[in-house]
């Protein structure tokens, strides 16, 4: 908090009883008594005065910070001044083909316009969901089918969510600073088009800029920019011809053009019908609708904690892409609908590369394939191309997962518990489960054993004490029947190896011409990685290596025949040097593996004395 | 009663001209009849103002966002917002005048200047920024020489390529990598590092750490050069004038300095004599006044100019075989240690000595710059002909 007021410090009675104790310290005041009908009721007068006055102070004060300021229009009005743009909500999307056939009409046109403004739909847990094109495309004949492209001929319409609205201003004496509230909280402020009429009546107009999009600002410049209020709705502003462009004029007609968005809640529409019927020779045509990805990148009002997080990180990427860190900014605050980002300088890429920035995306569960790729692009064309460094290129890699392998051993007392023993190695196994989905999701999170131990022993007063141990897990899926070299790359030091167990071990795969069930593992005493069988007879004496410093695994010309759990992917199990940490970087995520997870409970009566000997 | 100036303000803020109006707000007769009211909401406003209360921040609000004026706490937040988690305690010198040249260092990130900037607010020291790709070595080019002597490196796909810079400073890598990376750093370029330790010791007056240093003196000349080909240099033994020196600059002619049981060869690099400060003394007589390395590192770093130092130096060798100290971009006129450096701290505990012994001498105990490779496992020599260990 910005003020060091506590809130015994607001106390009504406290302040009464310190204010009492003060005046009667001074000597004019020491013997008068403040319980006194009279007296009192004054004190309580200035009592509840200083309460108030302390309430504000602490209010003023804490809303002067972004930190801790608590009210929206002032954490909105701080992430403006460091160079954020708060997101209203965001229309969802969708990308279509669309078209008409008039195969069986005479006389048929050139070609057929689809106006703006064309209508489609679709439903989603029940909701139905209006999309409205916002442009003109064209379609041509071709043998009775007419399918409607951009200008560039690609054969894809674009549909946002929402209900298209206007509002018109009209612009009185412009002596007084103009300022046009739109009083719509489900504006997509992108979707919005000014357009300055010259009169009332008038046809002529002007479609203004907004300021995001100028290249050139002059006194003349026609340029708006559109901010959030502090009630929530937004507030339309234009220059004063002076800073960055001229106003409208009294007498002109302001149009506002907009979505009014239903944001997130429109996301993932996968069916969709036209609203809209074209007229050709003076017939209604039925559009045949097809979407070529589900409704996407729909988002809701940004969150205070969101823009807190992100306007300083705005501020410091001043819109140019230099660090990796600006890279991760850009990503969170332009795209809502990817929930993890990391990016990393390919000099700190494993193996070392240059010239390039990595960037590792995690996705909301809704988002498809095809929607990745295209987001991706955005990213790397919109941004990445246009705001960093040149020839500095971007690479997308996927999160790498590194299953946790964990053993857990509890010492439990029956007699403090109502619970059983299943229920309790149940119960361990989903509040572990818990921990990696709350504290561990996300790339940049640190695993710390003693944390997840703390938490079960907190778990039940019948937990008396645990420890765990910790195996990381790469699934490699190899190509079978075919020889190939692999690397996997473990984000720790591993164990180095011992006489008397193994630091890495996989599951079973079958190899060589008998097909014998087979698995890898290090040769005791040395990171040499081997194929045994099942009778842990060496079958290939030297198949790869493993690093112990760099957490490199490498495995050379191996050739497995089949993978026998029926998974697609061989198991490989490592020791990590350090098991009471791990601390990945880059594009590692952290998962409990579910299959390996061994809960072992050990009865402990505390009240039973043993005898040993 | 509110406070009319802070102690801080400068006479920066306007006049606060806050007084108790009470006696002017009660009718005037309450000054006769009662004087106790008055003097008692009085009190009730100095209770307000008290040390145990909020009045002081009431009073904060005129300057609660003035950086210059505001409490450290308030600074911190404004840290918060414009600084990306950094606070007071990382720039303990002058924090309030860091954050107001925050946005500008944003502004000029991946820069020269950004690069220097960050080294001066967060750690305040000099950074000198090195491009290794002016020391890559090009086949037909008149600049890349073959040879013991040869400056000029093959591109290794690590430090010395195009998209590399290299930052000299006295500070562990380890301290500001990440910090540098968050501010500065031009991600897809290798970040290298070469450091500079001084010695806390005095070097030269304590034999346990370099035991033959005592040896080699110079005696300089009590006059100002008329020109260059005048003897008014010494090698480092001392024995040899300048005029030689420049013309068997040649590292296998150079004697050998023992540094803790090993034999280093010893290189020189001269250049013009300008400060008068050294002139007539040895380096014996310098070290007595100088109490300690900080002393010595006190004294004005120089920016080694090519043209004036001793580049020209070079160019009037009639055999120069290499190009000598001004590829080190500056000239010290303390003792130091060069070692090689990387993230691993390790490295910093095996210094490699080299000895900027007065302006008028450079000279180096073998290998002296190094940089890790990628994966900070092994240590390059930068300058081969340095390595004669």
């Amino acid at each position: 908090m910005a003020t060091n007021i506590t809130s015994t410090q607001l106390d009504f009675d406290q302040i009464k009883a310190s204010l009492k104790t003060y005046l009667k310290a001074k000597s004019e005041f020491s013997d008068y008594d403040f319980d006194a009908s009279g007296l009192n009721n004054i004190l309580d007068v200035l009592a509840y005065n200083t309460h108030f006055n302390g309430l504000i102070a602490n209010f003023a004060l804490n809303e002067s910070f972004l930190d801790t300021a608590q009210l929206r229009s002032s954490v909105v009005s701080h992430a403006e001044m460091l160079g954020l743009d708060v997101s209203s909500k965001t229309s969802s999307q969708v990308t279509l083909r669309a078209s008409i056939n008039l195969s069986n009409d005479a006389n048929r046109p050139t070609a057929v316009v689809l106006p703006a403004g064309a209508s489609f739909s679709t439903t989603i847990d029940g909701n139905t969901f209006q999309f409205f094109t916002r442009q003109q495309y064209t379609a041509i004949d071709a043998n009775g089918v007419y399918t409607f492209a951009t200008a560039t001929g690609v054969e894809e319409i674009i549909a946002y969510e929402g209900v298209i609205k206007n509002k018109t201003f009209f612009v009185g004496e412009t002596t007084d600073r103009q300022v046009y509230v739109i009083p719509d909280k489900n504006i997509d402020v992108k979707t919005a088009t000014v357009t300055v009429f010259n009169s009332v009546t008038s046809t002529d107009s002007t479609v203004y800029t907004e300021l995001n999009k100028a290249v050139t600002v002059s006194a003349a410049s026609t340029l708006y920019t559109i901010r959030e209020t502090p009630n929530g709705f937004y507030e339309l502003n234009f220059g004063d011809g002076v800073t960055f462009g001229k106003a409208p004029n009294a007498g002109n007609k302001i149009v506002v053009n907009y979505l009014s968005t239903s944001g997130a809640s429109a996301n993932g529409g996968a069916i969709f019908t036209s609203n809209t019927q074209l007229t050709v020779n003076g017939a209604s045509k039925v559009i045949n609708v097809t979407p070529l990805t589900n409704s996407i990148s729909g988002a809701d009002l940004q969150s205070i904690d969101a823009i807190k997080q992100l306007a300083p990180a705005a501020f410091a990427t001043q819109q140019r892409l230099v660090t990796a860190l600006d890279y991760e900014s850009m990503i969170k605050a332009n795209f809502p609908t990817i929930t993890a980002v990391s990016a990393w300088g390919s000099q700190d890429n494993v193996p070392v590369d240059y010239g390039k920035v990595y960037i590792s995306l995690g996705f909301d569960d809704t988002v498809t394939e095809d929607e990745k790729v295209t987001l991706k692009a955005a990213i790397e064309n919109t941004y990445a191309d246009n705001l960093g460094i040149m020839a500095i290129g971007t690479k997308f890699v996927d999160p790498v997962s590194i299953g946790f392998n964990l053993e857990t051993q509890i010492q439990w007392d029956p007699n403090l518990t109502g619970l059983k023993s299943g229920n309790v190695e149940n119960k361990i196994k989903n509040l572990i489960k818990t921990h990696f989905a709350t504290k561990l999701n996300g790339f940049g999170k640190t695993f710390r054993r003693s944390a997840l131990l703390t938490e079960i022993d907190a778990f039940d007063p019948s937990i008396l004490s645990s420890k765990m141990d910790v195996k990381l897990i790469i699934n490699l899926i190899p190509l079978l029947n075919k020889q190939q070299s692999y690397k996997m790359y473990f984000p720790v030091r591993l164990e180095a190896p011992g006489l008397t167990f193994y630091s890495i071990e996989s599951t079973s795969f079958t190899y060589g011409a008998s097909n014998k069930i087979a698995r890898i593992r290090n040769k005791l005493g040395t990171t040499v990685l081997q194929i045994v069988d099942a009778n842990s007879a060496v079958i290939v004496d030297t198949i790869g290596e493993y690093f112990t410093q760099s957490g490199l695994v490498s495995l050379n010309a191996f050739t497995p025949r089949s993978i026998l759990d029926g998974t697609p992917f061989i198991k490989f199990t490592v020791t990590p040097a350090d098991q009471s940490v791990i601390k990945p970087l880059r594009n590692y995520l952290l998962k409990a593996d579910d299959k390996t997870m061994q809960v072992g409970i050990t009865v402990d009566f505390q009240n039973t004395n043993v005898v040993l000997g | 009663m509110a406070k009319t100036k802070t102690l801080k303000d400068f006479n920066r803020l306007p006049i606060n001209l806050h007084r108790s109006s009470i006696q002017e707000v009660l009718p005037e007769y309450f000054q006769t009849e009662y004087p106790n009211i008055i003097l008692f909401l009085e009190y009730y406003y100095d209770f307000l103002d008290d040390n145990s209360n909020f009045g002081e921040l009431i009073q904060d609000l005129y300057t609660v966002r003035d950086a210059e004026d505001n409490l450290l706490t308030q600074l911190d937040l404004m840290f918060n917002e414009f600084a990306l988690g950094t606070g007071v305690k990382y720039f303990p010198s002058n924090p309030r005048e860091v954050i107001r040249q925050f946005a500008k260092f944003y502004r000029v990130k991946g820069s020269k200047y950004s690069a220097e900037g960050f080294f001066r607010a967060f750690f305040l020291t000099d950074a000198e920024i090195h491009y290794p790709k002016n020391d890559l070595f090009f086949l037909n080019d008149s600049a890349s020489e073959i040879g013991v002597d040869a400056q000029k490196v093959i591109q290794d796909g690590g430090i010395y390529q195009l998209l590399s810079h290299l930052i000299r400073t006295d500070v562990a890598m380890p301290n500001w990598q990440q910090l540098y990376k968050k501010f500065v750093h031009p991600a897809g370029f290798h970040l290298g590092a070469e450091i500079v330790i001084q010695s806390p010791g005095k070097l030269f007056e304590t034999p346990a750490i370099v035991t033959s240093f005592a040896l080699p003196e110079f005696i300089l000349a009590p006059s100002e050069p008329a020109s260059i080909s005048e003897n008014f240099l010494y090698d480092s033994i001392g024995t040899r004038p300048v005029a030689d020196t420049l013309q068997l600059v040649d590292i296998t002619s150079l004697n050998t300095m023992n540094y803790n049981g090993v034999n280093y060869n010893i290189r020189m690099h001269v250049r013009p004599l300008k400060e008068d400060a050294y002139l007539n003394l040895t380096l014996a007589v310098l070290n007595t006044q100088r109490s300690s390395i900080y002393d010595w590192g006190s004294q004005t770093r120089q920016i080694w100019n090519t043209t004036t130092d001793s580049a020209t130096l070079i160019r009037v060798d009639d055999a120069p075989t290499h190009i000598g100290a001004d590829s080190y971009g500056y000239y010290g006129t303390y003792p130091s240690f060069y070692v090689g450096t990387g993230d691993n701290p390790d490295y910093l505990k095996k210094p490699y000595p080299s000895v900027i012994t007065t302006s008028l001498a450079y000279a180096e105990l073998g290998a002296a710059h190094f940089e890790a490779d990628s994966d900070m496992t092994q240590l390059y020599p930068l300058y081969d002909s340095d390595v004669v260990v």
